[in-house]
């Protein structure tokens, strides 16, 4: 099976960065030979670059989008992520023992897990089997009436049990076959042992079914083309996009009543959902990937150098960014500038030593920070120390990070045949292969060298070297050259290019997937939006609820 | 000591070819002794990045066909073992010049499978394989279940897999040595008529979730309903698993303990309980096809703080493995690194050669591919494979032969043929047709 991507477009413009053509400022105009692939991805930037990074057209829909009918990406079935199946488990059982973390790692799609192109592996069958047996034994053993609820021998309230629970599980009630099917299975068994058996049998095999473990939509769906989202799978696009599990008993009754599938009900529902406990889940979940700040615990850092890196200290460092962005999104201004600029954060007493600040409570609380010195999420200590390399700080990644995930550049893996080394090194700008593409990272992670291996702020660097901390972002004039990061996060928070990959990476986390060329005039309009409210994400969240590719699906 | 099979109670020579998880062996050993192969099972072994380079890993002065009767420093932990391999030299893959997708790394979804990858999205690792990998393909074509196993072996995506069941089907390894024994082989220790009800239950269950996975699937369109129909055929052979009536004829011993296997400090030690897990399940004959892959395509996220294992450095192997030309003492620090992975070779070969089987070790019936997916520098060219084992006498060991420039596709053709698996030739034809000559 192969899916139709804008990959062909995207590689076609990234030899221009090869062949040591550095970005040409003077030009203005629509090179894109740099092959940042701005234009695929994010639906501006590729037009023109003369600096101040308008689209051409000024406000409103560019011409190729007004009045052009809508079509949005074809979306692949997906399975639940680990998060989504403990999360779900978690709602519909009860059961916090989180049994996904033994799964198979999660396949992600556009930086974000998905589980929408491979099939299923068996061994990962093996692992859904095992984790069904151990989520029904508990289920009956230690929470038969929250789960059940019936006496054993009462045979029709276990009928009933079957329907209610099956429509919790499946995320829509059961059709006639199903009921039959599982009925059928519950008899058997209670016939044969006992009701207990029975219920936790049925309960296996709904944890089995694929109607519980994959996202599943289109059923019955004649359609070809363009079809809307009916209410259950809305309820489940809901859930899953604001609270990373399953949709709760108020959506599913919405969708039963055939009201979800109304704009000012969605928007709504989706404000009810991001005021719930449950969005903090999804908050993480997104923020984790984003900034691919997931696997600090496997980090390895020169234990001379930084005797202090340990389990603590990078579980500590991934607990301030979550509640940082969780404190900006749910309880502050939920702005994207302020991501990127607050000079304050949420730490505890380690943390506040690494800032060099005083502790502002116990245990994480809000604290000042040294304004001339960090910068929201681009002077996290998470975030400068998954970008750099045990024993020194990386250019290359850091200035990844920029361009990645505040620019949704796609930068291409450097040329074959051509040698690379891991390391910090002024060579690369020298040699005509290398300088093409490394012109556009190697300044601009430059410009974190005053931040340690573990996001400590110095003015000497391992060797003993003074730091520079200059940095230039040569392709972006109103940047251009910058005093390290609280420079470049002014200009970022204000750049229009950072502000559209915002929004692009929510609408990438909200689908799962690559935006395409059919998404184009549907991200641009959320993108507009994004705008309209000043960078507000909370905004940018309903935006997307009620958007076209929330709305509709395309079949191929 | 005689071999132990699984015994398929009350059934007899002729249910061998019908029935899965039923191993070759009985069959085989007569044939063994004949001398004619085709080798028993099939063990693949993956470390990752390149073999340094072939002044480092071609004997001085060897010339195609010569006997093996040294090897280079950094493969010295082989030397016991020289009689036993079949070393292949300066072998390419050509599937790299024709693949768009990605770069260095990308050959891995080559490696086993002979075909240029599926890629799903522009990053360099969205990508998987685009057919079966010959491990899987011969498991299948055998009847068995192969044991898929790995060692701090990466995320989901094409970088990381080294094993397919078809396009797009990778087969994510095991990476905890002692729920890979436990997965194989708890079942048997309970008591029989336990054991009868829980598969009696689990049938039931089973039975209905393919009536699901039917049912969903004929009302969903055609991407979804193939995401389903493979789902359904695992379900499949899950039940036949449970619907086959057998007993363990081995004692496979307690298995290995229950440690972190999946942090960076522990790979050596995950390694070699991997080792000893698959070494019994083979013994046992539970599956007569394995592979182990350590680490992944680039293995930036291993770093040799192994001090108990020779070698301790504080710089992760994908910048050791970029850097070896850079001084000595990047050299040194890249030898090392390679050593530590074939010292694990030879403990597997040793591991094999020490377990006695019909009139020698299991090594004399075994096959086993050593491969990787890179030759030197980021290329796939100039490589080492080795095949060692002695494959019930369809091998002849103890030489080195060198098949400058042609296709590894071959190579994977000719693994098949050993096998017992007869092909023209594996993966896209155009990148090799037929089977490497050997002799």
């Amino acid at each position: 099976m192969r899916i139709h991507l804008a990959v062909a477009g995207l590689l076609a413009v990234a030899p221009g960065c090869y062949a040591g053509v550095t970005h040409q400022l003077d030009e203005g105009g629509t090179d894109d030979s740099a092959g940042l692939g701005s234009g695929e991805s994010s639906g501006t930037g590729g037009d023109s670059d003369d600096g101040d990074g308008e689209s051409g057209d000024g406000p409103g829909p560019s011409a190729e989008c007004e009045g052009a009918p809508t079509t949005v990406g074809v979306t692949p079935m997906r399975r639940l992520t680990r998060t989504e199946y403990d999360n779900t488990v978690r709602d519909l059982l009860g059961d916090t023992s989180a049994p996904a973390q033994a799964f198979a790692p999660d396949e992600l799609v556009a930086g974000f897990a998905a589980n929408s192109i491979a099939s299923l592996s068996k061994g990962q069958l093996d692992a859904y089997f095992a984790a069904a047996e151990a989520l029904a034994a508990v289920a009956v053993q230690t929470n038969w009436e929250t789960v059940v609820g019936c006496d054993p021998g009462d045979r029709p309230c276990l009928h009933g049990f079957v329907e209610t629970f099956g429509r919790r599980a499946f995320r829509r009630p059961l059709n006639a076959a199903e009921l039959d099917g599982y009925i059928e299975l519950l008899d058997d068994t209670a016939d044969t042992a006992d009701g207990i058996a029975a219920a936790e049998v049925v309960l296996q095999a709904m944890l089995l079914s694929p109607s519980f473990l994959y996202r599943v939509e289109g059923e019955d769906s004649s359609g070809s083309g363009l079809v809307a989202v009916t209410g259950y799978e809305l309820a489940s696009r809901l859930s899953y996009f604001l609270w990373a599990s399953m949709p709760d008993d108020e959506l599913l009754d919405l969708a039963e009543a055939g009201m979800l599938e109304d704009d000012a009900t969605l928007d709504e529902q989706a404000r009810r959902m991001l005021e719930d406990p449950r969005a903090r889940d999804a908050l993480e979940a997104f923020h984790l990937q984003w900034l691919s700040i997931g696997d600090l615990q496997d980090r390895v850092k020169d234990p001379a150098l930084f005797p202090e890196w340990d389990a603590g200290l990078a579980d500590g460092m991934t607990r301030e960014t979550l509640a940082f962005t969780e404190a900006v999104i749910r309880d502050g201004d939920g702005r994207l500038q302020t991501l990127l600029t607050a000079p304050w954060s949420i730490v505890d007493a380690d943390l506040a030593e690494l800032y060099g600040v005083d502790a502002g409570g116990t245990g994480f609380s809000r604290t000042d920070l040294d304004p001339a010195e960090r910068s929201g999420i681009l002077t996290h200590a998470s975030v400068l120390t998954a970008t750099s390399h045990a024993a020194e700080t990386s250019w290359v990644h850091r200035g990844l990070f920029v361009r990645e995930k505040l620019l949704c550049d796609e930068l291409p893996p450097p040329p074959a045949g051509v040698e690379t080394n891991n390391v910090n090194d002024p060579g690369r700008l020298e040699a005509p292969e290398c300088a093409g593409c490394h012109i556009l990272l190697d300044p601009l992670g430059q410009g974190f060298d005053a931040y340690s291996p573990l996001g400590v702020f110095r003015l000497t660097d391992e060797s003993g070297e003074s730091v520079d901390g200059q940095g230039s972002m040569t392709d972006i004039p109103e940047i251009g050259d910058f005093d390290g990061p609280v420079e470049l996060g002014a200009g970022l928070a204000t750049n229009e290019r950072v502000r559209d990959c915002v929004a692009t990476q929510w609408f990438r986390y909200a689908t799962r997937r690559h935006e395409s060329e059919a998404d184009t005039c549907g991200l641009e309009a959320l993108q507009a939006q994004f705008e309209a409210s000043d960078g507000d994400i909370r905004e940018l969240a309903v935006s997307l609820v009620t958007s076209p590719s929330f709305r509709f699906r395309s079949h191929d | 000591m005689h071999h132990s099979r699984r015994a398929l109670l009350g059934s007899g020579l002729a249910a061998l070819g019908a029935l899965p998880f039923l191993s070759r062996g009985l069959m085989k050993e007569a044939l063994a002794k004949e001398g004619a192969g085709p080798a028993q099972r099939l063990i693949v072994f993956f470390t990752p990045n390149e073999p340094v380079h072939a002044d480092h890993w071609k004997p001085a002065g060897i010339q195609d066909g010569d006997a093996l009767t040294s090897l280079r420093p950094m493969m010295e932990s082989l030397e016991p073992h020289m009689q036993d391999i079949l070393m292949i030299g300066e072998m390419e893959m050509h599937t790299r010049g024709a693949e768009p997708h990605g770069a260095g790394h990308t050959g891995i979804g080559h490696m086993l499978t002979g075909r240029l990858v599926e890629p799903y999205g522009p990053g360099a690792a969205e990508f998987w394989a685009s057919g079966a990998s010959v491990d899987q393909h011969i498991a299948q074509a055998l009847g068995v279940d192969a044991l898929t196993l790995g060692v701090r072996s990466g995320g989901a995506n094409g970088n990381s897999r080294i094993s397919y069941t078809g396009a797009s089907q990778p087969v994510h390894p095991q990476t905890r040595p002692d729920q890979a024994f436990d997965n194989l082989f708890s079942d048997f220790t309970l008591p029989p008529s336990e054991l009868a009800e829980l598969r009696a239950r689990r049938l039931s269950v089973l039975d209905r979730v393919a009536g699901d996975l039917q049912g969903l699937s004929s009302r969903l369109p055609s991407e979804g309903a193939q995401k389903l129909d493979v789902h359904l055929t695992l379900v499949r052979e899950l039940e036949q698993k449970f619907e086959s009536d057998t007993t363990l004829e081995c004692d496979p011993g307690d298995g290995p303990p229950a440690l972190d296997y999946d942090s960076n400090a522990n790979v050596p030690i995950a390694t070699t309980h991997q080792i000893d897990v698959m070494v019994q399940a083979l013994a046992c004959g539970i599956t007569d096809v394995a592979s182990l892959q350590i680490g992944n395509s680039g293995a930036g996220s291993l770093t040799p703080l192994w001090a108990e294992a020779g070698i301790d450095y504080n710089i992760d192997c994908h910048t050791i493995a970029h850097d070896w030309a850079n001084g000595p003492e990047q050299l040194e620090r890249r030898l090392a690194l390679e050593s530590f992975h074939f010292r694990q070779f030879a403990y597997l070969l040793q591991s094999l050669a020490d377990y006695p089987e019909g009139t020698g070790s299991m090594l004399d019936n075994t096959l086993v591919l050593w491969t990787k997916n890179l030759g030197f520098g980021h290329n796939s060219r100039r490589m080492l494979h080795m095949l060692c084992g002695g494959a019930c006498g369809g091998l002849d060991t103890g030489r080195y032969i060198e098949r400058e420039g042609q296709g590894h596709n071959k190579l994977l053709t000719s693994v098949c043929n050993l096998m017992g698996v007869e092909q023209e030739s594996f993966g896209d034809p155009q990148f090799g047709q037929g089977a490497l000559d050997l002799a």
